[in-house]
């Protein structure tokens, strides 16, 4: 047995020889200075033990996915497309006739009106200083 | 050839791809990845295979090189594979002085080898090839497999020693 360890640590071993070592460290009495091949051989046979988990497909998933992207693309921008309709239906709706009685409309109409003339006068009034210096502009000219 | 033929022939040969692309890319979605990849690979390829004898090493000199080429450009991209089966490092971490599971000792040890090493070990120890068999899945000549076979098989033990002292100290 010994020599066989040592044919089998060389790499020298043929497959039968090591069917062999298998059997024997397979049995539960070793030696504990062997203890390292047993393990060795069962690792082994344990991981023979493993099967591909997976079923053969012979289709790539990555053509199902290129489809898969193309759809959604086109949905995407019908969605998009269809929403922005809508809006640009919406606005006028939403805005035009909020108000039914004409009395009120025309104070809400001469309220807005009064709001723009109040903004435009304030305007206007820093145009007060122009005027001061024109004046003195004026009597420059004037004076020379 | 037709799908069912082609199917029938790489069923036997299903398993030993995956577990070498596992002792490989140590991740089993990686593996499981890359084995369907490369049964597209000779599916899509199966009019250049003349010699269906060999379709067995073929299939696996293909996962060898696939699965190689994965790790290569996982390390250029500076990236590791990500892999999220470890079920027992939380308890390998408590339990360091008294390993419970041998076995994931013995893993451990093989994962830490280099991928040539790993590929002998898997295709010798494990998969049981003949060494002509081994010889024309990796291109190597017969002598650099029995070289290296035996000093995977030398470093696994002396390691394994090594480790175990530790845990009866």
């Amino acid at each position: 047995m010994e020599s066989l360890l040592k044919k089998y640590e060389e790499g020298n071993t043929t497959l039968a020889e090591e069917k062999q070592l298998q059997d024997y460290f397979s049995s539960a009495e070793i030696p504990v200075h062997l203890w390292g091949y047993k393990m060795i051989f069962a690792y082994s046979a344990n991981e023979k033990k493993r099967t591909y988990p997976g079923k053969i497909q012979l289709t790539s998933n990555k053509r199902q996915f290129f489809f898969i992207g193309i759809a959604a693309s086109i949905l995407l921008a019908i969605g998009v497309f269809s929403w922005q309709n809508n809006n640009v239906e919406e606005i006028p709706e939403h805005n035009l006739g909020t108000i039914e009685d004409p009395q009120e409309a025309y104070h809400k109409t001469k309220e807005a009106l009064q709001m723009v003339a109040e903004v435009f006068n304030a305007g206007r009034e820093d145009l007060e200083y122009l005027n001061e210096f024109n004046k003195t502009k004026n009597k420059f000219i004037k004076n020379q | 050839m037709n799908q069912n033929t082609f199917i029938n022939l790489i069923d036997p040969v299903k398993d030993k791809m995956y577990r070498l692309a596992l002792r490989l890319l140590i991740s089993k979605e990686s593996a499981e990845d890359a084995t369907q990849e490369v049964f597209l690979k000779l599916w899509n390829g199966n009019k250049k295979i003349k010699d269906y004898a060999n379709l067995e090493a073929f299939a696996m000199r293909v996962t060898r090189n696939y699965c190689l080429d994965q790790l290569k450009a996982k390390q250029n991209s500076n990236l590791k594979i990500a892999h999220t089966n470890y079920e027992s490092k939380e308890a390998s971490v408590h339990d360091q002085l008294e390993v419970t599971d041998e076995l994931e000792l013995v893993s451990q040890i093989v994962e830490g080898l280099p991928e040539q090493q790993r590929i002998i070990f898997q295709l010798r120890n494990i998969e049981q090839y003949e060494f002509e068999e081994i010889a024309k899945i990796t291109k190597m000549n017969e002598t650099a497999i029995r070289v290296a076979l035996s000093r995977v098989r030398k470093k696994i033990r002396e390691e394994l020693l090594k480790k175990h002292n530790y845990g009866i100290e």
